[in-house]
């Protein structure tokens, strides 16, 4: 609950932070110009405050990779006859790419800039548990099982973002700060398992065999957390393109735990979730438009 | 969007599965009871499969709250045949097995911290079933010498109080399915001992050639009443006292399983177990296995089914406990096999179940699961 509060109170904040008394977006004129984010840093000396703030809204495309963070570990296998240490996940990091889209929608006051960022985004990792029996008469009798399992998350997620922009010129970089919220909207898992059976006579290995489950009742239905950010937007007419990196602080624990064992179907291959939160590391490309131009007369297009 | 399910801080203790493995390929494990102990953990009295003997060795495992692996207790195989139930009785928890020498009942304690106590034997042959009667036992048992089953009163210290023999009728026909249960070469029979709510009391066993339910005061060589079954096709698989002569019972009969959420039995006299009807339980294994238990669910007091499927699913079904009318059913199971054992109420008025499963379908082990009240109200659909 705890983590929740913050962000909240990180939106919020950061929500205040673009309530001007500025009216939204504004209806283009058949006169109207450009005013750009060089000139919007500059103000090209006009007094007006009309020249040093601007809307864009613009789309964004992107890829992520996410490392998954155990917290307390589970199994559904409690082993009587040696730690329970050894049955920990082992964990991929940074190793699944997921993609994300969405909107960007942002303003800019001199060199500030506060982004809204409303996307749909997969989120994929996996892990994998390795088991193995031993005939204590015959130590060659073995069989060992390997369970790769794979997990596809797909939220809605909004991000507000604060980045200060800085250098002139057409290219400016920026480095922001933020905080996201997350709905999972879907979720599934999907299983390889393969071993080797060596109580058959030979050394006799399982064919891989997949299976894919809707796993959406075993996360909660919320993702939570904060954002770095670093990248450039690029002017080069009436758009501005923006290359962004975004790192993601997962600060809520993802699993439901209240369907931990009872609601999952995998719990007898000895699978449990293990609490954990979610780092993300994004690429996005966007291309935004302005939505506020001048007038030939140099007042403000409503 | 739905509201957010917040992680619950008091699990996994609410709700969980556990299945207790042994990475030894040749261990097997036939779990027998389970019962809650007061540090709110478990102790789960199992067999072991035996290469030396045609008996189940005795494996005592004990668990925490949350179901992880405490400690455990192999029995020597001079001890074999564990029965259920677990008896709770002056802060002991008790069960009887068998010598493997001379097949005589032997009793054994687990103290509250976990320690085995000295075993107290006890004079009688091939142990049944036991239940708790007041500050004593109540032993069903085997005599092969006078072929009879025995129904003994049995304190704490081994000696016996009061006991009756019932004739299984002469001939070795009749007695082979009951050594067959021992060696576990045949049918498992759901034998029972307790009293009904008359103050009766009864046993579910062999007498007469058939597989009966048998009533008596211990005062009589002759039963004061008898529920036949068919030989050993027939016969009640659970039974559950209410009130008076009224009970929750299921039966089997040549293979097909009823449910009786509220019948009533009579104790006196002579009747046949078909008499009494039934739902058909269908979805259950031929002859399964049973088990009843009485719960106070979000202050509606119900009757608990549990049973395995043609599935091998573990099957639950809540009926009222005032009327006998269904209210929900549970399966817990999905892509593995798991066959119930038994079941044991929690602190928390949930429901902690005893299963059988068989790890990457080879291994035999003891599993567990743990149902919240939470989690059975949401059963009746409340």
């Amino acid at each position: 609950m705890k983590t929740r509060y913050i962000i909240i109170l990180i939106l919020s904040f950061l929500f205040l932070l673009i309530q001007t008394d500025e009216s939204l977006a504004q209806s283009r004129n058949t006169k109207k110009k450009y005013y750009t984010g060089n000139q919007l840093k500059t103000g090209k000396k006009q007094s007006s405050s009309f020249l040093s703030q601007q809307w864009y809204l613009g789309l964004i495309i992107g890829a992520n990779l996410t490392e998954p963070v155990p917290g307390t570990r589970y199994s559904t296998f409690s082993p009587i006859d040696k730690n329970s240490e050894s049955l920990y996940k082992s964990y991929e990091k940074f190793n699944k790419i997921g993609l994300q889209a969405g909107l960007d929608f942002s303003y800019q006051y001199k060199m500030l800039i506060v982004s809204l960022q409303p996307n749909f985004r997969r989120e994929s990792f996996a892990y994998s548990n390795q088991y193995m029996w031993i005939d204590d008469a015959n130590s060659e009798n073995t069989l060992e099982l390997n369970y790769y399992q794979e997990q596809k998350l797909d939220y809605i997620e909004v991000p507000l973002i604060l980045k200060a922009s800085f250098l002139q010129g057409n290219i400016k970089p920026f480095i922001g700060v933020g905080g996201y919220y997350g709905w999972l909207v879907n979720a599934n898992k999907s299983i390889t398992v393969d071993g080797i059976d060596r109580a058959s006579g030979s050394a006799y290995p399982f064919n891989k065999e997949s299976l894919s489950v809707g796993a959406t009742d075993l996360f909660v239905n919320y993702n939570a957390g904060v954002l770095g950010s670093i990248g450039f937007n690029y002017d080069p007419g009436n758009i501005r393109l923006t290359f962004e990196i975004q790192y993601r602080y997962g600060l809520s624990n993802i699993t439901n735990t209240a369907n931990r064992f009872t609601d999952n179907r995998l719990a007898g291959m000895g699978d449990a979730l293990d609490d954990m939160s979610l780092n993300n590391l994004a690429i996005n490309l966007g291309v935004l438009f302005p939505l506020r131009f001048l007038s030939n007369e140099f007042s403000s297009s409503e | 969007m739905n509201g957010c399910n917040e992680p619950n801080d008091t699990e996994p203790s609410v709700n969980f599965l556990k299945i207790y493995d042994d990475t030894r390929f040749n261990a097997s494990y036939i779990p027998i009871d389970i019962i809650q102990t007061s540090d709110e953990g478990f102790l789960i009295l199992s067999g072991t499969r035996l290469e030396t003997s045609d008996f189940i060795g005795v494996y005592v495992l004990k668990v925490d709250k949350d179901g992880n692996f405490v400690n455990h207790i192999t029995f020597p195989e001079t001890v074999v045949h564990p029965v259920a139930n677990w008896l709770l009785l002056n802060d002991t928890y008790y069960f009887f097995a068998m010598n493997a020498t001379n097949l005589s009942v032997e009793l054994y304690g687990v103290s509250q911290g976990g320690n085995l106590l000295d075993p107290v034997p006890v004079n009688m042959t091939y142990p049944l079933h036991a239940s708790v009667d007041e500050n004593n036992f109540l032993l069903l048992s085997y005599d092969n010498n006078s072929k009879s089953s025995i129904l003994s009163v049995v304190t704490p210290e081994g000696n016996i109080q009061n006991s009756r023999g019932f004739t299984i009728g002469p001939g070795d026909d009749i007695e082979e399915p009951i050594i067959d249960h021992f060696t576990r070469t045949g049918r498992q029979f759901p034998f029972l001992t307790g009293r009904s709510g008359d103050g009766s009391y009864y046993f579910n066993g062999f007498y007469n050639y058939t597989f009966s339910l048998v009533f008596t005061d211990l005062n009589s060589d002759d039963p004061n009443g008898v529920v036949q079954g068919q030989r050993e096709e027939g016969g009640f698989s659970a039974l559950l006292p209410l009130q008076s002569s009224t009970y929750s019972a299921s039966r089997f009969n040549f293979g097909d399983n009823y449910s009786l959420p509220m019948t009533t039995i009579n104790s006196t006299g002579i009747s046949s177990i078909t008499d009494l009807g039934g739902n058909p339980s269908l979805e259950w294994v031929p002859n399964a296995n049973v088990d009843i238990e009485r719960l106070v669910i979000g202050n509606i007091d119900v009757i608990i089914y549990a049973s395995t499927t043609k599935n091998s699913q573990i099957m639950l079904s809540i009926y009222a406990a005032n009327d006998g009318t269904w209210m929900g059913t549970e399966y817990l199971g999905f892509s593995t096999h798991y066959r119930l054992v038994s079941l044991t109420p929690t602190f928390e008025n949930g429901l902690a179940i005893l299963g059988a499963t068989a790890v990457a379908g080879r291994f035999d082990r003891i599993c567990m699961f743990k149902l919240s009240e939470e989690n059975l109200v949401r059963i009746m659909g409340n």
